[in-house]
This record gives structure tokens, sequence and C-alpha cells, in this order.
């Protein structure tokens, strides 16, 4: 287990967020080093995008700490959070429909223009098929390539840490694979992600560490390579029982 | 068994609880400012109509949460129809030959007149309620300002029938502070009965969840355009008062402006219960009449104030400003107020 | 004939006079879904401020209206609208009604209800005769200030960064606030903008009346917010189409309803308002997409 260092990564400590009556999450802790790839699974409804939206500023946690790279950013708007290097890719990535592609990835705050062509010529190298219909609007697109187009916003802002909410959602099983495969890479060139998925298998393929989330709890924390790491991970979805293999899909 | 001091609320059904301090208030305020005779009458007065026209728009705004900015064209259909019907014939025939002959030819006494003028808007809002009520949010309230602005030009440009924008005079006047004092507290009985009636309750389920209430079971759409039609015929009694103890009325005097009064009035009570329609519109009553007075000049705490004129104005839309800012939920919060004495009482509180 | 060109000209102007309102209602809408009734006393407090500098000239009587204009507006924001972020929709269209309402009775509080009147020499006045038609001049002005203006704002809304981000704000205004979008900075923008957009309208208004009165401005946000919702708020285009439709209308209506109907111009136009708001309630430009109510 790597645990972030102090005043390095994401730490999260006893994370509440609550709607009304109900609480989302109920003290949540979490840690992320620099470069990891950390996934958090868990069934619709555990609290995975809530602890996500909270981390980006989108809801204002009711308690808990959210700290990054040495700076607390609980409490804060979401554009504050974005200046400190965290960007958050939605479910189904929302992107802005009714721009086209390039004007999508140009609404990102980016200093200078010169670095923004730069960073979009770079988001096109990585998606090429988004370059062929970069002046569509967005709601023109497939799934696929509004799934493309919410990343490559995202990669366009150069964050540290990636925060992903579902990727696969909706999406065919060889897109997933393609947007997946990409992670490792990205952690590669230093960027971190803390992606939320109901996907187990998918996400200890290419992740380093998963949480799993159980009623707005960490039920489990497990090293992904680690044998066994799955069916650990399965066990606390459904409580301690043998577990059948593949039902959490 | 109820101890003292219960007994004679535990045995008034319950329907009728919520409507008792409205109720009370309103018969004090009437019997305190007619004892006070004068300028403090007619304001007391006015202020008792006003009661009728916004509990009247409670009946479907607090209780659908849906707000209208209809009600004040109904208020106007209700003044006009009343003014047109109770004028005498021979002078109706006399001041405008070319007025239609089913409304030139008759006359009718003040309660058949309110009575009509009542079924009339009601069956005009069920008209327009059949559609109205299908849109929501934004829609709904231009929708609902748009009949606003429609019965309001045509009231004021219809020249053979209401005298086009300029004052209709000449109206008979039947209503005393006791009649508009009654009709308040009737109006203020059945908007409770209203709000304690199976289709209250649908409709309060209705605006906390309409989700929830239309996957129970409940046409949200129906129901509503009922509490409309309901609300839209006490709004016009409350135009029969303003009528029938004006004695002139123009079209200027509702529209815009008075929408903004009466929505001011709910909004600074509270939108959701029935006291806070009544609270509401005392308070801005009180309000708006010092400040006209200190407009008009007069002694306050030995000291001689005169503010310029339209200072009334300012401070009614400065209200409304303050209330929505800093206590959205009005100065009731939405509840009920209970007699200071009971458990019985107590219990009575909304939501 | 050239009586039916001639007020179509007319009507063309007033419709590109509302449709310029329509399209601010509909900017506004977009980004901070406020349907603000206040822009219309934004448009009178602008021809106050025209008749309080119309000792400085066209230019300068313009640049003080400007300034109280955007000031105007961006108060507003923040002390009315900003607070309200979250509430819902229709209880910000009544807070705006509010706060017209107190505008308003502010300045008959301040300058009376009778006209100020006032005349800028620069100002066209009187007909011109185009291929054999007689029109005014403030008619042509008016369709060359507006489309001038309209130009401006679609370069500024498709060719620079801030407009970018500030059409992906009406688009998903959390998202943007996801990528770094400064949500009180693009909503201040929205609100300036309206304001420079209502200097126009009263620059106009107030050559039509010779002057301004209190209730200046009303009649415009009325049609306008009439027009930019029977249009659809949600798209640029259909606001300012609706505007323009219900300008074009109520001119045409007031020129050729018969005598008899004459004053019922906007009973009818309210008449078919609503009908399209029942029938079309997500919009003329785009029907049918309205979400359905569960």
């Amino acid at each position: 287990m790597t645990a972030a260092t102090a005043g390095a990564g994401l730490s999260v400590r006893g994370l509440v967020v609550t709607y009304g009556t109900v609480r989302a999450l109920r003290g949540v802790d979490l840690e992320l080093a620099e470069g990891e790839v950390v996934g958090v699974v868990g069934a619709n409804g555990a609290g995975k995008s809530s602890l996500l939206a909270a981390v980006a500023g989108l809801v204002r946690p009711a308690a808990g700490e959210i700290e990054a790279r040495g700076r607390r950013l609980d409490g804060l708007d979401p554009e504050r959070v974005f200046a400190h290097g965290l960007c958050l890719v939605p479910e189904r990535g929302r992107p802005f429909s009714r721009l086209t592609v390039e004007e999508n990835l140009r609404a990102v705050v980016v200093p200078g223009r010169a670095e923004l062509r730069r960073r979009m010529a770079q988001a096109y190298e990585i998606f090429p098929a988004l370059h062929a219909v970069r002046r569509q609007p967005a709601e023109t697109l497939s799934g696929g390539q509004r799934q493309q187009l919410a990343l490559a916003r995202a990669l366009v802002s150069q964050p540290w840490l990636l925060l992903l909410d579902e990727p696969s959602l909706g999406l065919s099983p060889r897109i997933v694979e393609e947007l997946f495969a990409l992670l490792p890479e990205l952690a590669a060139r230093g960027t971190s992600v803390l992606v939320a998925e109901q996907r187990l298998h998918d996400v200890l393929q290419f992740a380093d560490r998963a949480y799993a989330l159980v009623h707005g709890e960490v039920a489990r924390e497990v090293d992904a390579r680690a044998d066994g790491a799955e069916a650990e991970l399965l066990a606390a979805y459904f409580g301690p029982a043998p577990a059948v293999p593949g039902t959490a899909r | 068994m109820p101890r003292r001091g219960v007994g004679w609320a535990a045995v008034l059904p319950p329907a009728v609880v919520p409507a008792l301090v409205p109720a009370l208030l309103v018969a004090a305020g009437g019997v305190l400012t007619a004892w006070a005779g004068g300028a403090t009458e007619r304001a007391g007065l006015n202020a008792v109509i006003y009661v009728t026209i916004v509990v009247a728009l409670s009946m479907f705004s607090g209780t659908t949460g849906v707000i209208s900015v209809a009600h004040v064209g109904f208020v106007e259909l209700g003044a006009y129809l009343t003014a047109l019907l109770t004028m005498p014939v021979a002078f109706k025939r006399q001041v405008m030959p070319d007025m239609p002959a089913v409304l030139r030819t008759v006359a009718l006494p003040f309660p058949l007149a309110a009575l009509v003028a009542m079924a009339v808007t009601g069956v005009v809002a069920a008209v327009a309620g059949a559609f109205l009520m299908r849109l929501g949010g934004l829609q709904s309230a231009v929708a609902t300002f748009s009949l606003l602005l429609l019965v309001d030009s045509v009231v004021g440009n219809w020249h053979s029938v209401t005298a086009g924008p300029s004052p209709l005079v000449g109206i008979p006047i039947h209503a005393t502070t006791t009649i508009a004092v009654a009709v308040a507290l009737v109006t203020i009985l059945a908007a409770s009965v209203l709000r304690q009636s199976p289709l209250g309750l649908r409709l309060r389920a209705g605006r906390d969840d309409e989700v929830a209430a239309t996957g129970s079971g409940i046409h949200v759409v129906a129901d509503r355009r009922r509490a409309f039609v309901l609300s839209a015929a006490f709004a016009a009694l409350g135009g029969a008062l303003l009528s029938s103890t004006l004695g002139t009325i123009s079209p200027d005097g509702f529209g815009l402006r008075m929408t903004v009064v009466v929505l001011t009035m709910l909004v600074v009570g509270g939108l959701q219960s029935l006291a806070g329609a009544v609270v509401g519109t005392v308070v801005v009553s009180v309000l708006t009449e010092t400040l006209l007075r200190v407009e008009n000049g007069t002694t306050l705490l030995g000291a001689h104030v005169k503010g310029p004129v339209g200072l009334s104005d300012v401070g009614l839309g400065l209200a409304f400003l303050v209330i929505v800012l800093w206590r959205p939920s009005g100065l009731t919060g939405g509840h009920e107020i209970a007699l200071p004495f009971g458990k019985h009482t107590q219990q009575r509180k909304n939501p | 004939m050239s009586a039916f060109v001639q007020s179509l000209i007319d009507a063309c102007s007033l419709g590109a006079l509302y449709g310029l309102e329509a399209l601010a209602v509909g900017l506004l809408f977009g980004v901070v879904r406020v349907a603000n009734f206040a822009l219309g006393t934004v448009v009178t407090t602008s021809a106050y401020a025209l008749y309080a500098g119309r000792d400085a000239g066209l230019a300068g009587a313009v640049g003080l209206a400007l300034v109280v204009a955007v000031v105007l507006c961006l108060a507003m924001e923040r002390l009315v609208f900003r607070p309200l972020r979250t509430a819902p929709v229709a209880t910000l269209f009544i807070a705006s009604f509010a706060v017209a309402f107190t505008l308003e009775k502010t300045l008959l509080l301040a300058f009376g209800p009778d006209q100020r009147s006032f005349v800028f020499d620069r100002m066209p006045s009187g007909v011109v005769s185009v291929g054999g038609y007689y029109v005014t001049r403030l008619s042509l002005l008016t369709i060359v200030l507006v489309g001038v203006l309209l130009a401006a704002l679609v370069g500024l809304l498709r060719g620079t960064s801030f407009g970018i981000r500030m059409r992906a704000a009406s688009d998903d205004f959390a998202m943007a606030r996801l990528v770094g979008v400064r949500a009180n900075a693009v909503t201040a923008g929205a609100f300036a903008i309206t304001g420079v957009m209502s200097v126009v309208v009263a620059l106009v208004l107030s050559a039509q009346v010779g002057g301004v009165t209190p209730s200046l401005g009303t009649n415009v946000i009325v049609f306008a917010l009439l027009g930019a919702v029977v249009g659809g708020l949600d798209r640029l285009g259909g606001a300012a189409t609706g505007g323009f439709v219900v300008g074009a209308t109520l001119s045409l209506l007031s020129s050729w309803l018969p005598d008899r109907l004459a004053g019922f111009d906007v009973s009818f136009l309210v008449a078919v308002v609503i009908a399209l708001l029942l029938l079309r309630p997500g919009g003329l430009v785009r029907a049918g997409t309205m979400k359905e109510r569960v």
C-alpha cells in the first residue's frame, strides 16, 4: 500500500456529504499519491459520484477535509479547485452540447493563447477522431466521441489529478477498453487518476489500488496487483459470503 | 379528556382550526379600524379586501407552490363584472348606450352580481386552466402573466363596455366594512377547508414532491386546475368588493401594480400557509399606509414629516426584495399560527 | 401598396428593437436562468442618463448612459440575483418583477411622472425616400444599429474566449465551472452586456418618443419577454426571432387593424402568444424537445 506522503497527492479524511436528510458519504478516508491510478468501486448509490463531486467542489461536504498538494480544497468553488490542478469528467462526460468540438476545448481556462493551441493539438493527437469532427456541435457526436471529447477537454487543462466518474457508462466494450487503456499512459506522463466505476474487473486491470465503497463508507481498500484483489472487493460488495465471480459486472 | 382551555378548540372540526387566528386577526382589524373611523377605516377596509384577494391567490399558489401572475386579472374581471351588473339600467342606457344588451338591460342586487362575477371568472379560469396547468416553471409564470395582460388590455380598450382606460364611475356602493369583513372571513374559512380537504392534501403532496405524488396516482394537473378555478372565483369576489366599496374603478388600479402588491403580501407573510397570506396582507398594508401618510405629510412622534411621492411604492418593492433575500419562507416561515393554549391546536402546524 | 411596404419597414424596425431586447433577455436567461423583467427599467434608466447627459452631446450622453446601465446591471446581479442563484426560475422571475417595480418607482420619485424631453441634433429625424417609399430615418437607423450590435455580439460569443466560455456556461453552468470558468465573472459579464444592449434600445425609444417617462421601457420588456419565451429562451437565435416576430406583428396589427378593433392590438398579440406557449412550450424555433413533466 502506497500512502500519500504529507503535502503531496490527494488526501481525504472523514468526508461526510449529505443531501437533505440523506447521508451519501459517512466519513470517507482516501489517499492518492501523485502518479497513481486509484479506483473507487461500488454499486449504484454507494457514494462514488458524491465523493468525486465533493473533491471537485460541486457539493460542499458537511464534514471532513480534502487536501491536495498540501492545500485544503473543501469548501472551495469548483473553479478554484480546478485552478489547483484537479479536473472532473462527470458521468457521461457532459460536453457542452451546443458548442462545437473545438469550442468545447477552447472553453477551458488555460493561461495564454499559444499554450491553448499547443494543448489542443496534443489533445487531437491523443484523439485523432475528434479532429475530423472539430467543427461539429458536440450534440451530433456519438456516445464514444462525447466521452472522448470530455476527456480531451479535461486534458487541455493539464491537471495533475484527473477525476473520472463512470467513464464506461453507456459505452460499448471496445470503446471502454480503448478508454481505459489510456489511463496508465496518462499516469506515466505524470497525471494521476481517481476513477469511479461499477466495473470492478476493468478497474483492477489498470488501477494501482482500489477502494470499495458500500453505503457511503469505505468497506475495503486493496492493492490492485495483489492476488485475490477482485475476490476481496467482491466480498466487500456482498459481505463475507462466497461470491459468484462475474456478478458484479 | 381535554383540560381547561382546550375544550372548545377540540370540538371544532379540524378543517377550521387553521382559520382561527387569521379570522380573529381580520375581525379585530376590521373592528379596530372602523372604531378609529376616517382615513384609518378606509385603510382598514382596503386591507380587509386585500385579505380576500391574497387568501384567494393562496388557495392556488399556497397549496400548489405554483406562482400565478394571472390573479389580478381575475380580480379585475370580478370588479368590472360586478360594477356593470349592479349599475342601474337607466344610468347605463344614458352613459353607455353602446353596451351589449345583455349587460345594458339588467341590474342585479350586489350579492347576486358578485355570485355571477365569481361564476363567470371561474369559467374563464377553467378554460384557461385547462391549458395553463400543463405548463411548468417559467412558461407557467409567463403564460399567467400573459393572461393578466390579456384581461388588462381588453378591459382597457373595450370602450363601449368598460369605459376603456378612463375610470368607470357611478358604481352603486353596497359593500360596507361589515360585509367586507364577513366576506374575508368566509374566504379564510373556505381556504382552510380546502387545505384540509382530500383535494388540498393531494395538492400539497404534489407541491412538496410532484414526482412522488404522480407516482401515487395523484392527477396533479387536474387537481391544480380545480384549485385554480376555485381561487380565481374568490379573487373575483375580492374584485366585487373593490368596485362595490370604491364606486369607481379604472384599469390603472389593477395590472402590474396590484400584482406586485398582492405578490408582496403573499411572499412577505409566507407563501405556504394560510396564516402567511393574512399576516402578510396586514403587515404590508400597515407598511404602505404608514408610508403613504408620510408621503402626504403627517405628524410622527411629535415631528412633522413629509416624504416624496412614490415612497410607499418603493417601500413595497423593497419589502418584497428584503423578504425574498433574507427570509424566503416569509414572516410565518410557512407555518400556521396556533392559539396559545392547548396541545390540540399546536399540532395544527403545516410542515 | 406603398403604404403596405412602408408599414413593413416600420414593422421591421420595431421588430428589430424588440428582437434586440429579447436577445438580451435570452442571453441572460441562458447564463443565469433569470428572465429579467427589470431590463425594461434598465432601458428607462439609460434613457434618463441620456437626458442627464444631453448637454454633453450624443457621444457624451451615450457614454454616460453606458456607465449607468452597466453599473445598474452589475448592482442588480450582485445584490439580488447572486444571492438567489439557487432559487427556482419562477421565483427569480417574480423577484425581477419586484426589482423592476422598485426601480421604476424610484425613478418616479426622482424625476416625477412628466416626460423629460430631449432631442439630439445628431440623431436622424424626418423621412427619407428609398426606392420610391418614404421611410423614417429613425426606422432605418434602428435596423442598422441592431444589425451592427448583433454582428458585434455574434463576434464576441463565437470569436473570443470570454464569449465561448459564456456560451459554455449557458449550455451547462456547473460543467463550465469544472473547466475553470469563473461563475461570478461570466454572470457579471452577461449582466453587463444586457446593460449595453439596453442603452441602444433606450437611444432609439427616447428618440421615437422625444424624451423619457418612468414607464418608457415597460412595453419593450413585456413584449421582448413574451417574444423570447415564445421563440425559445434556450437558444439565442430563438429568443431574438421571437422578439422580432412579436414586435413586427404588434407594429403590423396597429397599422392594419380595422378602426372598430383599434386598441386591441395588444389583446390579439397576447392571445397569439398564449396559444403559442401552449402549442410549443419549448419555443417556436426548436419545437418539441421540452422535457415532459413526469
